[in-house]
């Protein structure tokens, strides 16, 4: 993967290459074996799959663009996975790609034809009513919410292609700009450029090429939202859970075998809602578990610990392969100062987009296995 | 944020006009905000546009309205906006229907950045309606501390800008409800 940021002299074409190029160093695989591509973006334009293979020189290979909000590139990893378990190909790359700085400021919205989009609806608005619900339904406080952006931000400052360096603290996070109340600019993740890019294979090609270094994709799943036929909580997420169900029971494990997750924090609050929606804290009391430390980088369960989307950044088509990216390296030993302990099953979960009555738009799981 | 999007332009009619309801020079910084909507200011009678979404919101020559949605003549289930079919039973046969201007705040938040179209701060919430139903809107009416989750709201329409050939538009707001004198 590139190193996330502000990357304003490059695109995303150029990204997104400098990612797929890595990719295939890493595996030490001859780029001709790849057989097909996928590619994840939001805002790129048309076929920014076939910019970024041209880039390269894999022109002719079969490629589809995908788009799911923030699952983008999540979902581009899901469709290289389906084409090799169902036996058409071998080595499939997928990448993802987005260079946001140049396409967005300020909040990121529904599309302009949604009700809601029409009557203001911004995702820091929706994610801080439901940051407010949450606080009325489980008595968490602006200070336990603010320990999520400043334990993101610490593991940033060990990653070395995070968009942020620095370490925060709950002051910081208190006095930072208002966006939509509660939530603060330290609350919301960044407008991010930046690619990533992983190689899907089969069994037997990873025999082949991988040199013992290929990690097992046990499960990678895909949901979309159900309309709701009647208001249902905003500080729960049917959705997660069971677009989590699936990757548990095609992995063959249940959440206590997670050792190490990579959310979808695109908000502090999201943190919260997605590990207590994927199982892996009861409801209400993950909180808590943050303030005793149990989410840390040696902690019970880390959450995050390449920074997250508050820390790493958040390129949406890059977003989701980037987490798998992490969950490798982690279940590789190759993580350096942030490197997580005999860690064996990691989980990346993404979500995003909106609509009307829709609880969320898509949302992705990523059982990886050493 | 305002997306560049590929058919670039903005349309107008995504747009409150706040100039008469919410003056920026009283806005305070501590978090609260002057009366965002005036009794003056919600529409009756011959100041009405025509509704900034007709298919969501019905605007009559009366001064009253109501947000539209369906309902399942199978389940009697209820969505908002209309629907071609019940996400419940997978019926078809969906009836358009009003729905009360009165309901229960769910949750809100204070917005203060948002897209060009829009001029912040301006406070959004979730209001339950007895149908069943969960719809946004603006709220206003009150003071910003005096907004709480649970408190019973109701439906105000007011101008909504111009559209593109400069004839006004009706929206929506939600506004606490007035206690009940009698
Ligand atoms: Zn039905």
């Amino acid at each position: 993967m590139t190193r996330f940021g502000k990357h304003p002299d490059r695109d995303a074409t150029d990204l997104g290459a400098e990612a797929l190029l890595g990719a295939v160093a890493d595996a030490g695989i001859d780029a001709r074996v790849i057989e097909a591509a996928y590619c994840g973006h939001v805002f790129q334009g048309m076929v920014m799959g076939q910019r970024i293979l041209a880039q390269v020189g894999l022109a002719g290979l079969p490629l589809s663009n995908v788009e799911n909000a923030c699952s983008s590139g999540a979902t581009a990893i899901r469709e290289a996975s389906l084409a090799v378990r169902a036996g058409e190909h071998d080595v499939v790359v997928a990448v993802g790609a987005e260079h946001l700085t140049s396409q967005f400021r300020g909040a990121l919205t529904p599309d302009p034809s949604d009700p809601e989009a029409a009557v203001g609806a911004t995702m820091p608005g929706v994610y801080a009513m439901r940051a407010r619900r949450y606080m009325e339904e489980f008595g968490m406080t602006r200070e336990q919410l603010a320990l999520i952006p400043v334990k993101n931000k610490m593991n940033a400052t060990l990653n070395p292609l995070a968009h942020f360096h620095s370490s925060i603290t709950v002051e910081d996070v208190l006095e930072s700009r208002a966006i939509a109340d509660p939530l603060r600019l330290h609350d919301c993740s960044p407008v991010t450029d930046g690619a990533a890019a992983v190689i899907v294979m089969s069994d037997s090609a990873a025999k082949k090429y991988a040199n013992g270094r290929a990690v097992r994709l046990a499960a990678s799943t895909l949901r979309s939202g159900s309309v709701d036929v009647e208001p249902t909580s905003m500080t729960f997420e049917p959705l997660t859970r069971d677009t989590a169900q699936d990757a548990y029971e095609k992995a063959g494990i249940g959440p206590e075998d997670v050792d190490f997750c990579e959310v979808h924090d695109c908000f502090s609050i999201a943190e919260v809602l997605r590990v207590e929606g994927l199982g892996l804290f009861p409801q209400g009391e993950y909180p808590g578990a943050v303030e005793r430390g149990e989410a840390n980088i040696g902690g019970r369960l880390p959450v995050n610990p390449s920074g997250g989307l508050l820390g790493k950044g958040h390129p949406l088509g890059g977003t989701g392969v980037a987490q798998v990216v992490e969950l490798v390296r982690q279940l590789r030993g190759e993580s350096g100062d942030r490197q997580i302990e005999g860690a064996r099953v990691g989980l990346a979960h993404c979500r995003g987009g909106k609509a009307v009555g829709i609880e969320g738009a898509a949302c992705t799981v990523q059982v990886l296995i050493r | 944020m305002q997306m560049h999007h590929p058919n670039g332009a903005r349309r107008s009619l995504t747009c409150f006009d706040h100039h008469e309801t919410l003056d920026l020079a009283t806005y305070r910084p501590d978090g609260r905000l002057p009366f965002l909507l005036k009794e003056k200011d919600i529409l009756a009678g011959s100041a009405l546009g025509t509704s900034f979404r007709p298919g969501e919101l019905e605007v009559r020559d009366d001064g009253t309205g109501n947000l539209l949605g369906s309902r399942c003549r199978s389940c009697g289930a209820h969505f908002f906006p209309v629907r071609e079919a019940c996400s419940g039973c997978l019926s078809g046969d969906l009836e358009t229907v009003k729905f009360a201007t009165e309901g229960t705040l769910y949750t809100y938040s204070v917005v203060r950045q948002s897209t060009p179209d829009f001029e912040v701060p301006y406070v959004l919430g979730y209001v339950d309606f007895p149908e069943n139903v969960r719809i946004m809107g603006q709220i206003g009416g009150c003071e910003i501390d005096d907004i709480k989750i649970g408190m019973p709201m109701v439906l105000a329409l007011e101008p909504f800008g111009e559209d593109d050939d400069g004839n006004p538009l009706t929206g929506y707001r939600f506004k606490p409800m007035e206690p009940n004198n009698d």
